[in-house]
């Protein structure tokens, strides 16, 4: 188990490094250049070759991944370009914000997909499993943007119990927060929830069918044992698989969601950055996205490795 | 009979068809288990062998219905009864081995767990350390070696012979009067095939356990039965001493059964079979034998009546007009 767990976080690791290679050439590849846009419509020769060398900019680019990475693991993701403030002040306080959007939302998926998957398998071919397949399919077909104004016009606009926007950190008022991070997490979960529910309810209904599962009917087994025992474990390990696939997805839509809501977490930073150019932020950003994606996977492997006896460590 | 443990009178499953049609799986079959009897049933796949015994455990897959006939199980009514105390007698009174070996553990939870999901099903109140003494006990008696090792292991640790044997000592755990065996050896090879009959048959012998042995291998049925069924199309063709059905079969259908039998003793230039295929639609109300499409001694009565079942000599039925 242990070295199981050395070796996924060994793969990790690697994943990271070249991460952090893809990275820093996407950027550099990028048109535009970053000096030129601080000076605007009035370069000045002489103090943008200055500016470039504080920066770093004129080394060759080699030598400006090593410069980069050896700051990268002291924890210096370098000044913004845009505000001259640390990376590391702009970045550390909206990874807080940001993973406790993308839990919510992952509890919030998990606690939809698994009641109604079960559910509309235990009610298959009737009316509660149509409409409950049928709402999964039309929340998997739109965009999540669309979700999320869908939701802000019931709840904060029709309805009035949840603000639209702002912010309250979690150390001020759990309430307040949790008022605030509900509607982004709930949309984000939503197509995550549907894509699971179905994965859910398929499963069940083929692992039911099966053998082992007769076989302990026969012997005297009360349905609801063989459902919540005999097929629930055997169903986690291909949605387990899926919800690891679906951290991407999560991660992007987060994104996509900060914006909608004006939720200040690391997606609203990074499209800022984006947009301005501002190169070590959005490193950074990326960076830590990266490093939520391993780890995300990381759990699951651990967990596979729990549910699934056929994995050796 | 006073001995008879399990008899089934007249019994019809059919599965209601989403066009409304009524597929008949099981028509108008009667059997009966004495106690410590070894009971064959051979036929063809799709014959209604496995719905039949499924029909008994009354665990018919959806969208299956037992429509007419009584399962009379130590005198009472099977299809009388409530789905709980159903449940109770599922693995305690008659319990099932499946055909597959390979698919019949859950794969994620270790042997003990399999044997400890049946104490509990049944409300037994055992302490771990009795549990684990009868379950080793009754691996070593299906043939395991080292059982207390392999409690703790996992389905995928184990070959497919090894697997069926662990079915099998879980099918014993409760002391069942009856064992129904669904193609206990189809998946298995050769030898293994020979050394699971073996088992089954010394568990008989030693514990007087009634079993329904469900096989397409016709040698070993009429080696390891006492009495054989034949069934086609849903229907039984012909009963009787396992040994007499095999060596002179009466009904058409099963003749040409035994004579499709490969034989090694001299050059065959190709293998006997039955002319025609089985048709797998069932009507729900035949006119005429269900066999006579595909029979050579096929008469025009035959087209018009359906055979009853008929005693020819003592403990020997036949369904046929010809016979």
């Amino acid at each position: 188990m242990i070295r199981y767990i050395v070796r996924r976080l060994f793969y990790g690791l690697i994943t990271i490094w070249i991460i952090s290679v893809v990275i820093f050439s996407i950027i550099h590849m990028l048109p535009g250049d970053p000096i030129q846009l601080m000076f605007g419509k009035t370069p000045n020769p002489e103090r943008i070759a200055i500016v470039r060398s504080f920066y770093g900019l004129d080394k060759p680019v080699i030598s400006q991944y090593g410069l980069w990475l050896a700051n990268i693991l002291r924890g210096n993701f370098g000044v913004s370009i845009v505000s001259g403030q640390l990376v590391t002040e702009l970045v550390l306080p909206r990874i807080s914000s940001t993973l406790l959007l993308t839990f919510a939302g992952l509890l919030f998926s998990i606690c939809i997909a698994f009641p109604s998957g079960i559910a509309a398998a235990v009610h298959h071919n009737t009316w509660k499993d149509l409409s409950l397949t049928s709402i999964s399919l039309i929340l998997i077909s739109i965009p999540e943007f669309w979700i999320g104004i869908v939701y802000m016009m019931v709840f904060s606009v029709w309805l009035g119990i949840l603000p639209t926007s702002g912010y309250v950190s979690i150390s001020e008022s759990l309430v307040g927060f949790a008022r605030i991070v509900f509607l982004p997490a709930l949309t984000v979960a939503s197509v995550q929830a549907a894509q699971t529910t179905r994965m859910v309810r398929t499963n069940i209904l083929e692992i039911m069918r099966l053998d082992y599962i007769t076989l302990m009917r026969s012997f005297g087994v009360k349905e609801k044992r063989l459902l919540n025992v005999h097929v629930f474990k055997n169903v986690l390990i291909p949605v387990l698989t899926q919800i690891g696939m679906q951290a991407g997805a999560l991660m992007g839509g987060v994104i996509i969601i900060e914006r909608v809501f004006t939720y200040p977490g690391l997606g609203l930073l990074m499209m800022r950055a984006l947009q301005d150019r501002d190169y070590p932020v959005l490193q950074a950003c990326i960076m830590v996205f990266a490093l939520v994606y391993v780890v995300f996977n990381l759990i699951v492997d651990i967990l596979y490795c729990v549910i699934n006896p056929k994995i050796r460590y | 009979m006073s001995n008879t443990i399990l008899e089934i009178k007249n019994l019809r499953t059919e599965f209601l068809m989403p066009n409304k049609r009524h597929l008949v799986a099981v028509r108008d079959s009667s059997l009966h288990v004495d106690a410590g009897e070894i009971v064959g049933i051979v036929g063809e796949s799709g014959c209604g062998k496995s719905i039949t015994a499924y029909s008994v455990l009354r665990i018919v897959p959806e969208p299956g219905r037992i429509t007419a006939g009584e399962i009379l199980f130590r005198g009472e009514d099977l299809l009388g009864k409530g789905p709980e105390e159903l449940r109770e007698i599922r693995g305690k009174e008659i319990t099932l081995i499946c055909q597959d070996p390979l698919s019949s553990l859950n794969p994620v939870y270790d042997i003990f767990w399999h044997f400890n999901e049946i104490f509990t099903a049944h409300g037994v109140q055992k302490s771990h350390a009795e549990k684990i003494e009868q379950i080793v006990g009754l691996l070593g008696t299906v043939g395991i070696v080292q059982p207390e090792r392999k409690l703790h292991q996992y389905p995928h640790q184990f070959s497919g012979g090894m697997r069926q044997r662990v079915v099998i000592a879980m099918a014993m755990l409760l002391q069942p009067k009856l064992i129904i065996a669904d193609e206990p050896t189809t998946a298995l090879d050769v030898t293994t095939q020979r050394a699971i009959f073996d088992l089954l048959g010394g568990l008989r012998d030693k514990l007087g356990i009634s079993m329904i042995v469900i096989s397409h291998d016709l040698y070993l049925i009429a080696e390891q039965c006492d009495r054989m069924y034949v069934m086609y199309g849903g229907e039984i063709m012909e009963s009787g001493r396992a040994s007499d059905v095999f060596n002179h079969p009466l009904h058409p259908y099963s003749a040409g059964l035994m004579d499709s039998i490969p034989s090694l003793s001299f050059h065959q230039e190709h293998l006997n079979g039955i002319k025609g295929e089985f048709s797998s639609v069932f009507e729900e109300n035949p006119k005429g034998c269900c066999f006579a499409g595909r029979c050579d001694r096929v008469g025009e009565e035959c087209l018009l009546t359906r055979p009853e079942m008929r005693e020819i000599e003592e403990g020997r039925f036949v369904r046929c007009l010809k016979a």
